[in-house]
This record gives structure tokens, C-alpha cells and sequence, in this order.
């Protein structure tokens, strides 16, 4: 058996970072693409990426709240109400996995995907995909470049995030009406902190923020009211002035100005720009562009950015990543792919067809990664300690084979498949390079060893 | 690497035809390589959420538990025992299955476990809860990761997370494996040429640094392959175990089910883990039925279920039931209960040294509730997860949990 050649041809250096910014920004390269943005400019390619515009809103095929939702249901509709949120679930991470593969406007997807996580609503709590469609339509996609401000206070007002974290239901201790309950006496509502304890801990300042117990409270209070209205197709916010705590509130230290809605409001701008949550959001991205532990210098000047721009995010990420001589967009690849991340960047190496995603779908959802379904209010976790165990790998390697072979149901391969080698970057660990160099392998098995091949897990 | 003399298939076959065993076998991870003696089995359940302690455990010989939250008391809560201090608790009428565990002193209950640190954060609880005191860049993040380096149980299938993605706990034993059904535990290769070229692509190199996120990556590939090898030639059987009627149907059933398989299989499982989720119960608990009620009677079915599965490994077998924190005395506005302090964790197996209510009681008064609204913390969470180190053979618990001064106030499991 002849010897493998073991040094591969030296890149040029375009082709090198050509892969490098397509892997961390672009959601992996498709055949070819490296040679595109080499000629282009790796550097220019992520300055066109961080200028354009946000893409053209998501159809409005998408569903709206069904009438079902304000009714009193009989037992034999819940199964079809759940089947219809599960529909409602599928096609929304239908559409992040089709947007996502398309590879148009990709850093844009990669901000949608990453909001999804920060401000994570999601369906596995009952009833909460109804409001999902709009949720992305209106809050996710129009601000996922824009500015932090903005798009904190749109996730506060939104019935997904009332919903979600309960606020609707958080009223001045005493106010309103009874709560009506089937058996047993009528209770009086009162104070729900779950949302006002997220908005802290992971909207803005962090679990280790500097806030307390009491700021939780007092910010829950500030809340009381916000809400939506019952009964809409396309339920919008409302404040409902009856049930808001109309006691004078103090949040890390500082008397909250102005009365009713404005207290709310001028809390989320106030947390919005607190630098506390700037550095907390600048690390966040730089763990999400760059490194499970981002070297501080990039954070710290990420942070800047984010607050002399007012809470820019084409600023911050600019300043994160196309930073100094040495630009953090061109750095090697140490992240490990997500599995959504992972399975996408599969589907554009391979040059697949998506004719039916559910297929794709059950896989993300064997790896423990389908958009709209994060565990918690967290999101899905950003680090390699929470992903990286041989389970995880082993299941990878199943949908690498499945994928190579034609397996997937809803995905189909080109004819001519691409060159397996092609999928490596140059300096891939000569472990990788041998086993794909055996001859007696067939051609999909080589291409399946690529895709997960522990350089093809990176970003 | 340059000037390899060695083709990857002389390799291979090298390696392969020297060792009847395939080439990842360790004889020490073995169950049956230990020697004789014992083989200690420790499973891991984090209710995930915060479970309500009161709600799971009420005391209902306390006499502010009906004032403080008449809506939330279950009717027909099963008689358990009482603390030092005389007061009597009950368990959740639906954990009725555990009852004859209780009854024949297999199991123990701890009323006011939690983190000394006054956290009311699901993440930052659940971190601390499974780094058990190390900071978040010790070199082994979990405690029970460390557990299992102690012990040196570190092969393929000694710990097994039978959940979508690994907990942190497990965090830094390179074989902790995640996985849900013992299924997943095939090649991937169909030809014997594409296992091969995967095995070979996971071969660690001289002189490669071990932190190089490649390298990383093949290392725990590695891992994977070996889990593969066990499965197909130690327990070809384990793949067609029944995971059986006992035990409930649903993700939780199914995680029960897996680790029953394991162990039946005779995999050498030393440690396993089980998450159970939907214990955030903020809106509509429930009582004796409802939210929380649901969640405890998969959790009965399922350790009733594992419990009758193992036979006689029972007694080999020590179940920690844990949770990040308590929720408050009183409901919220929502017929719930917010984040709390001080909740309830079990331990349930063959060999317990207690049973029974087995930590203080603080009791509900006001003055005695953390902040004036959470059952307050009486005893330290690491004291309850240090019975699973000691459980598995470490005695110096002050290794697994850094700081902790615990060893003294260790409880007598």
C-alpha cells in the first residue's frame, strides 16, 4: 500500500483565512466558495457581511395565534392543539435551518441564532410556540443588527416573552380581580419575578451583576402590568394601568423615574447601556465568534464599542472582530461547531438539497439542538465543556455516514459528489489526512470521514 | 507527521492480532476485573428547575406548613418519619411507590439541603451544585468527574449520563459518555475499511499538544469508539435487552431504562446520571395532582423501576435525588412557587447506613425562613453528594469538594 502523501500542498494564505472567516461567520463553506472569497478578500468579505442590509422579512405563510388559544378547550382538542404547536415548532427551526444553509446574508443568521439563545423563548414550555412566528418576525430578524436598546425593549414587550416568563401574570400584590379557579376559593393574584429575575440575570447584567434579591423584586414590581391583549389573531402589548404596583421602586440603588409604563422603560434603558451588560454582551459574542475564553483585550474593547455606539451591534461585532493588524476574523478555528452549527455546515459542504427538513430535524434533535427548544431560559449553552463528550461525537459520526450515503431523509446529494480532501483546511492533523487516503474506501465513506473529522467539528 | 515507517493498516493489524482484545479494551474497566468484592453502583437524579421541597417532602407536622401555603399541601401525603426535632413528615402521595423502600429502610430523605451561598439562579445554582465548590477553571470541573479520577473509573461505559448532552458534574472524565439509549452505541462505518479509517483518525499524535482543539476532539472520539468496541464484543447482549415494561413511558422512563440495561449488560457502570426536567413549577403546582405531581410520579416509577430491574445489584446501588435549590414557602401570585433556598434531596439503595428524615429541621416560623420567605439551609448539598463519593470508595471527600470543610459534618449514609 503506497504511503499517503503527507504534506499536503502549502495554502496560500487567502485560501486559509477564505476558510477561517466562511467556517466562524458563514456557517462553513460550500464547494468552491474558499476559492470565491479567497480572490474577493477574506477581510472584505466579513466588512460586506457586517454592512449589508438585514434581509427581506420572513413570509407571512408563517402562522399567527389560532382563535383556539383564547377558548376554553375540550380535552379532545389539546391533542390537536399540540399537534399544531409542534407543526408551528417544526417550521420555525425549518426555516432557521433553510436560512441558515442558504448562506445568504449568514452573519445575520448567526446573530438571529444568537439572540434566539440570549433571549431564549422557548416551545417547550406549553403554549408558547403560538407566539413563536411572531416573536421572529417582529423582534429576532428586524433587530438582530441593530441596536441593543431597541431590541431589549421589543423582547419585553412581546407577548412570547410576557408569556414565556410569566409576566403576564405578575400584578401588584392585591389588585384586579380574583383569580378564577375551578374548585376551592378565589385567591388574589400577585407578584411573578421570574421574568424580572432573567431580564437581570440573563438579558443584561449577569448572574454575578452586582444586583440582589430585593433589585429582583423591586424590578418585578416595576413590571406589574405589562401584558398583552387576549383574544387577537396578532396579540399586541398592553399596559394594564389597574394592576400595576404603583409604590415609588428602587433598582441597584437608583429611584426608577417617571410612573407606570415609564418605570419599565426606563429600566430596560438603563440596563440596556450599563456597562456591566456591555461586558457581559461583548464576552458573550467573543465566546460566540472567537474562543470558549476570549482573550480580555478583544472583550474589553468590544465593550467600548458597544457603549460609546449606544448599543450598535454592527459597531460591536466590528470592533470585535476586524480589530488591529492581526484581526480576529482570520484567527484559527477554536470553537467547537454547536450541532446546529455542525449539521449546516455538513449540509453546504455536501452541497445538499433540503426538499423536506424533518428529516434533518430529528437529527438536531438525537444531538440535542433544535432551534426554538432550548432546555431553559439560557439558550443553548456556547462552550465545548457542554458539548464535546463521545456520545455527542459518535452521534455526529452516525449522521456523517447517514448524510455521505444518501440516508437522510429530505436531503438530497448532488450527483457528482465533492472531493472529500477539499473539505480539509490545509493544516488538518495528519491522523486525518491518512485515514482519508486508504484506497479501498469508497467514495462517500471518504467524504463522511471528512464531516467528521475532528477539523470539521471546529469553527 | 513526517517519515512514518508504519502504514495504517500494518497498524491496525498489529494491534488488532497482538491483543485478542480490540484495541481500545482496558482489563481494569472491567466490572468483573476488579475482583471479588463489592462493585459499587451510584446513580446521579438532578430534579432540574429547583423541585418545591415542601411540596415533594411536606412536613406536615409543622405547624405553619397549612398557613403558609394552604393551596399547596397534597391531601393523602403518605407517612415517612420525623426529624430529630419530632417534627413528622409525609411524602407526596405520588411518590406511593417508594413507600415500601421507606418502609424497609432503603431510603432517606434530607428536608433542608441546598448551597451555603444565597443563590436564587437556576445556572448559577446548577453550576455550583455540579462543580461542588471548584472554581470554574479547576482542571477537572465536576465532582463527579473528580469522584471517578479518584477511583480511577475512568474507562469507556464506567459513566454514562443517560441524557441528550453531558452534565458539567461529569465534566472532565474524558470517557463520560451521554447517550440515551444503548442503540446509539454502534460504528458508524458499515465497511470494516471506514471503522478502521475512523478509528485511526482518532490516533493520538507525539508531541501534538494536548489542549489543541483538534487534538481535543480525537481524544474524545477516541473515547467513543472504545464505548463502541465494549458494547459489540463484551455485551453483543446489551442491544437486545428489553428496556421493558416497568418502567414509566416518556424521556424519563427511557433515561431509567437505560441505566437498568447498563447494569444488566454488565458493562462495569460505576456512575450514572439522570436529569429530570419540568420542576420549575412558577405557575399552577398543583397539590395532590398537577404539575408537580406528574413530575414526582415519573420519578417513583422510574427508581421503583430501576430498583426492581437490578435484583440483587440493588444492594450494590446508592440514588442521590438532588436539586439546584427550594422554592419559597408561600405560593407566588400564580398558584406557584418562586426560586427559593433550602429543598429536599433522597437517597434510596440496598445499603444505607440512615433512613428516614436524616438532616434537621429548621422549621417554618418566620423568624426561621431565609429571608423571611425560603426554608432555610441546613445542611450543605456537598454533604449529600459527598455520600456518593464515599459510596464509590473516596474518603477524603475534601478532594472531590475543594473548601469544604464538610468531612467533619459529613451525614452517615
Amino acid at each position: 500500500m503506497a504511503l499517503p502523501q503527507t504534506d499536503a500542498p502549502l495554502a496560500s494564505r487567502p485560501l486559509r483565512d477564505a476558510r477561517r472567516v466562511l467556517e466562524r461567520l458563514g456557517w462553513g463553506p460550500r464547494p468552491g466558495q474558499v476559492e470565491l472569497v479567497a480572490a474577493q478578500g477574506p477581510l472584505r468579505w466579513v466588512q460586506d457581511r457586517l454592512a449589508e442590509d438585514a434581509p427581506p422579512p420572513i413570509p407571512s405563510s408563517l402562522p399567527t395565534v389560532p382563535a383556539w388559544l383564547w377558548a376554553r378547550p375540550a380535552k379532545e382538542e389539546r391533542k390537536e392543539h399540540r399537534r399544531e404547536q409542534h407543526r408551528i415548532t417544526r417550521e420555525l427551526a425549518a426555516l432557521r435551518t433553510l436560512r441558515a444553509a442558504s448562506g445568504a446574508h449568514p452573519l445575520h443568521e448567526h446573530m438571529v441564532a444568537f439572540w434566539a439563545d440570549h433571549f431564549a423563548v422557548s416551545a417547550r414550555k406549553p403554549f408558547t410556540a403560538v407566539f413563536l412566528p411572531d416573536w421572529e418576525a417582529t423582534v429576532l430578524r428586524p433587530h438582530a443588527l441593530g441596536r441593543f436598546p431597541d431590541l431589549l425593549l421589543a423582547t419585553a414587550r412581546h407577548p412570547a416573552m410576557l408569556f414565556y416568563l410569566d409576566n403576564w401574570k405578575s400584578v401588584a400584590e392585591g389588585s384586579g380581580r380574583l383569580r378564577r379557579r375551578r374548585r376551592g376559593p378565589e385567591r388574589p393574584r400577585g407578584l411573578n419575578e421570574n421574568y424580572a429575575r432573567e431580564l437581570l440575570e440573563l438579558h443584561t447584567l449577569g448572574a454575578r451583576g452586582g444586583y440582589e434579591q430585593r433589585d429582583v423584586e423591586e424590578t418585578a414590581r416595576a413590571f406589574t402590568g405589562w401584558s398583552f391583549e387576549r383574544g387577537r389573531e396578532r396579540p399586541g402589548f398592553v399596559f394594564r394601568a389597574a394592576l400595576h404596583d404603583g409604590a415609588p421602586k428602587r433598582v441597584l440603588g437608583e429611584r426608577l423615574p417617571g410612573r407606570g409604563r415609564e418605570e419599565g422603560e426606563a429600566l430596560l434603558r438603563r440596563l440596556a447601556l450599563h456597562p456591566t451588560t456591555a461586558r457581559r454582551l461583548a464576552h458573550k459574542l467573543a465566546v460566540r465568534f472567537v474562543a470558549d475564553d476570549p482573550p480580555t483585550d478583544a472583550v474589553d474593547r468590544t465593550a467600548r464599542a458597544f457603549l460609546s455606539s449606544g448599543g450598535e451591534l454592527r459597531a460591536t461585532l466590528a470592533a470585535l472582530l476586524l480589530h488591529g493588524d492581526e484581526p480576529l476574523a482570520l484567527a484559527p478555528p477554536r470553537k467547537l461547531k454547536r450541532p446546529f452549527e455542525w449539521v449546516v455546515s455538513a449540509l453546504r459542504a455536501t452541497d445538499a438539497e433540503l426538499s423536506d427538513p424533518r428529516g434533518v430535524l430529528r437529527v438536531l434533535r438525537g444531538l440535542g439542538q433544535v432551534p426554538g427548544l432550548a432546555p431553559s431560559p439560557a439558550g443553548y449553552p456556547d462552550v465545548a465543556e457542554r458539548w464535546l463528550d463521545p456520545g455527542a461525537l459518535l452521534e455526529r459520526s452516525h449522521f456523517a455516514f447517514s448524510l455521505a450515503e444518501g440516508r437522510v431523509p429530505g436531503v438530497e446529494l448532488p450527483r457528482v459528489l465533492p472531493v472529500a480532501e477539499h473539505l480539509l483546511p490545509a493544516d488538518a492533523r495528519a491522523p486525518t489526512r491518512e485515514a482519508l487516503s486508504d484506497p479501498t474506501l469508497r467514495h462517500h465513506e471518504r467524504l463522511a470521514l471528512a464531516l467528521a473529522s475532528p477539523e470539521l467539528q471546529l469553527r | 507527521m513526517r517519515g512514518r515507517g508504519l502504514s495504517r493498516r500494518s497498524f491496525l493489524k498489529g494491534s488488532l492480532a497482538s491483543a485478542a482484545l480490540p484495541f481500545f479494551f482496558d482489563p481494569r474497566a472491567a466490572g468483573g476485573a476488579q475482583g471479588p468484592g463489592p462493585s459499587p453502583l451510584l446513580l446521579v437524579v438532578f430534579l432540574r428547575g429547583g423541585a418545591d421541597g415542601l411540596g415533594l417532602l411536606p412536613p406536615v407536622g409543622d405547624p405553619q406548613l397549612a398557613r403558609l401555603r394552604p393551596s399547596l399541601v397534597p391531601k393523602g401525603a403518605l407517612a415517612f418519619g420525623a426529624a430529630a426535632d419530632g417534627t413528622e413528615f409525609a411524602l407526596h402521595p405520588s411518590l406511593a411507590p417508594l413507600l415500601p423502600y421507606a418502609e424497609s429502610g432503603a431510603l432517606a430523605a434530607f428536608p433542608s439541603v441546598g448551597l451555603l451561598q444565597p443563590v436564587r439562579s437556576h445556572f448559577d445554582a446548577q453550576d455550583l451544585c455540579e462543580r461542588g465548590g471548584a472554581p470554574a477553571d479547576a482542571p477537572v470541573p465536576g465532582w463527579l468527574a473528580r469522584v471517578l479520577t479518584a477511583t480511577g473509573a475512568t474507562a469507556p461505559l464506567q459513566s454514562v449520563a443517560a441524557v441528550p448532552s453531558r452534565p458539567l458534574a461529569l465534566s472532565g472524565d474524558p470517557a463520560a459518555m451521554a447517550f440515551e439509549r444503548i442503540e446509539d452505541l454502534r460504528s458508524p462505518g458499515r465497511s470494516r475499511a471506514a471503522s478502521e479509517a475512523l478509528a485511526w483518525m482518532t490516533r493520538p499524535l507525539p508531541g501534538e499538544r494536548p489542549d489543541a482543539p483538534a487534538a481535543r476532539i480525537a481524544r474524545v472520539a477516541r473515547q467513543a469508539l472504545g464505548a463502541v468496541d465494549r458494547v459489540h464484543h463484551r455485551a453483543p447482549r446489551a442491544a437486545s435487552l428489553s428496556s421493558g415494561p416497568d418502567f414509566p413511558r416518556g424521556p424519563l422512563g427511557t433515561r431509567f431504562a437505560t441505566v437498568a440495561r447498563l447494569v444488566e449488560a454488565d458493562l462495569g457502570l460505576v456512575a450514572a446520571w439522570i436529569d429530570a426536567e419540568g420542576y420549575d413549577t412558577h405557575v399552577r403546582q398543583g397539590a395532590e395532582r398537577g404539575a408537580l405531581a406528574n413530575r414526582l410520579t415519573e420519578l417513583a416509577g422510574g427508581l421503583d423501576g430501576l430498583a426492581r430491574r437490578l435484583g440483587h445489584r440493588f444492594e450494590d446501588l446508592l440514588v442521590l435525588v438532588v436539586t439546584e435549590f427550594g422554592r419559597t414557602a408561600r405560593p407566588n401570585g400564580s398558584g406557584g412557587t418562586d426560586h427559593g433556598r433550602g429543598g429536599v434531596a433522597l437517597a434510596m439503595g440496598g445499603a444505607l447506613a440512615t433512613s428516614g428524615i436524616a438532616s434537621p429541621w429548621p422549621g417554618l416560623e418566620d423568624a426561621a425562613l431565609a429571608d423571611g420567605r425560603d426554608v432555610a439551609v441546613t445542611t450543605d448539598l456537598r454533604a449529600v453528594l459527598a455520600l456518593g463519593a464515599r459510596h464509590l470508595g473516596v474518603t477524603d471527600a475534601d478532594s472531590i469538594f475543594p473548601g469544604w470543610r464538610g468531612a467533619s459534618e459529613a451525614l452517615q449514609g
